[in-house]
């Protein structure tokens, strides 16, 4: 029991900071989203294109899906759950899902 | 007791806050068509021959709903529908809701995928699956984690120029058997994910790192603490360690014409030890061993996409020998290999036909008045069709 109060008193503590941080953060002058994401990412991710990206990530756990497979608004679902799921970076997110609504 | 339930409140209403005010700035467009519902999933059947059966083995529905309330907000839950020995089995494979706190940082809660190594949590649905089947280690009396209820944060950022992705998970963990009702199974780890059978919760995580900048590679390290007893009972402290390495790696290779798919993952599952005592046609008796198993796999794919043939782009030779060890001395002591050998036709890039020979090779349980461990050796032909959506 001591042990489980502990873990529950950590995540709450771990979460309660991240999100303290979040709403920190959200307060700072970021002009998108895109630009807030992009902070402290290197400099050879940003020059990737969305192209590029798509086919480094998908491939290392199944074929590269077409872009013509879904509208814009369902590879805008399918690349939030990618995103979580296949553990994308929120830049790499974006740019892939902008090659693939640009591109079907 | 109820500094607990403050911060959890406290938690919550925190996130509730801020998901209304994510909600209110990113309203979705509600013209029909652009429900941010999506329904995608897999649907396989199995076919089967060996000495002891040939038979369409099982058949599988695996729905997967989508649902992306805001940029913050999304859902996930998949069900499973599978008819096997005449029966429809039917299982919630999981179904979380996940909260964005920052850009790459998320956290999801209700019943999630284990980051346990990669297999279960990236690789299990049969359109991913290079075989038909899992790795030793996994399914019935499997000795690894696959799902069960609890909250992650998972993400990934970049460190000195290097992606790394992580995963911080509490769920309610597994349980111990403690041979009340299997007596030949007393001292194995359950997975158990609907059922929580104390107060301790199990702690894990996985962190992966990519050394590679165009992430061909990536190395994996998890691990997972718990306790397995029942509350209240002889074995409510005893604890399991686990721990986990796996690797990834796929790349193009020109002198090769086409892909190379390289993955693997080595599992230790380190139990406590303890003196169980169980009721064996009506005798008490006592077991002391190293409670120590483990198992692995290792999976090499070629698919030779730089061919000039259409029929040969979509072929794909795939190999995965996989081990589990079960502890010496105790009732349920194996050892096992497993060399799978498969020829995939990829109809698109989630439709396949897979065609496999698998060798097992079993050596296990202590046989009665002191007899040799049975081997057992059974080869089996599979042909299975999926087709992701």
């Amino acid at each position: 029991m001591k042990n489980f109060n502990k873990i529950l008193l950590l995540i709450t503590v771990v979460v309660f900071v991240a999100t303290v941080f979040t709403q920190c953060a959200s307060q700072q002058k970021a002009t998108s989203s895109t630009d807030n994401a992009s902070k402290g990412t290197p400099e050879y991710v940003l020059q990737k294109s969305g192209a590029q990206l798509w086919a480094e990530s998908c491939i290392r756990c199944h074929n590269t899906a077409s872009p013509a497979t879904f509208s814009d608004v369902q590879w805008d679902v399918a690349m939030k759950h990618m995103e979580i799921r296949a553990q994308l970076t929120k830049v790499e997110a974006e740019k892939v899902l902008e090659f693939m609504q640009s591109a079907n | 007791m109820i500094y607990k339930y403050f911060l959890g409140s406290a938690l919550m209403i925190l996130v509730l806050v801020k998901s209304n005010a994510q909600n209110q700035s990113n309203t979705l467009d509600p013209k029909p068509g652009n429900s941010r519902f999506l329904l995608r999933g897999y649907s396989d059947a199995t076919f089967m021959s060996n000495d002891e059966e040939t038979t369409f083995g099982n058949a599988r529905f695996v729905p997967l709903f989508l649902y992306k309330q805001s940029d913050k907000l999304f859902f996930e839950g998949e069900l499973e529908f599978e008819v096997e020995d005449g029966e429809v089995h039917v299982a919630l494979e999981y179904a979380n809701f996940n909260y964005s706190l920052a850009p790459n940082l998320n956290l999801r809660a209700g019943k999630i995928l284990i980051p346990f190594g990669i297999f279960f949590d990236r690789l299990h649905p049969s359109w991913i699956n290079r075989l038909p089947t899992v790795p030793l280690g996994y399914g019935h009396d499997g000795i690894l984690p696959t799902s069960d209820l609890g909250a992650e944060l998972r993400g990934a950022s970049y460190l000195g120029g290097m992606k790394f992705n992580y995963s911080l998970y509490v769920v309610n963990g597994p349980r111990i058997e403690d041979g009340e009702e299997e007596a030949e199974e007393v001292g194995m780890i359950v997975h158990e994910p609907d059922e929580d059978n104390n107060n301790n919760k199990a702690v894990g995580g996985r962190l992966g790192v990519f050394p590679l900048k165009d992430q061909s590679l990536e190395i994996g390290f998890s691990a997972q603490l718990a306790k397995l007893g029942n509350r209240d009972s002889e074995l409510e402290d005893v604890g399991a360690f686990m721990y986990a390495f796996d690797w990834t790696y796929v790349r193009k290779v020109s002198f090769l014409g086409g892909v190379i798919d390289l993955k693997g993952q080595i599992n230790f599952i380190n139990i406590d030890d303890q003196t169980y005592t169980v009721e064996e046609d009506s005798l008490m008796e006592s077991y002391t061993f190293d409670n120590k198993s483990n198992s692995s796999f290792f999976q090499l794919g070629y698919r030779p996409t730089f061919g000039s043939s259409g029929f040969v782009k979509n072929l794909e030779l795939v190999g995965r020998y996989s081990t589990l060890n079960t502890p010496e001395e105790a009732p349920w002591e194996s050892e096992s290999t497993q060399l799978a050998l498969g020829l995939n036709y990829w109809i698109d890039w989630r439709t396949a036909i897979k065609f496999a020979y698998q060798m097992d090779s079993i050596t296990g349980g202590h046989g009665e008045g002191g007899e040799e461990p049975e081997e057992l050796d059974v080869n089996t032909f599979y042909i299975q069709w999926t087709l992701g959506f």
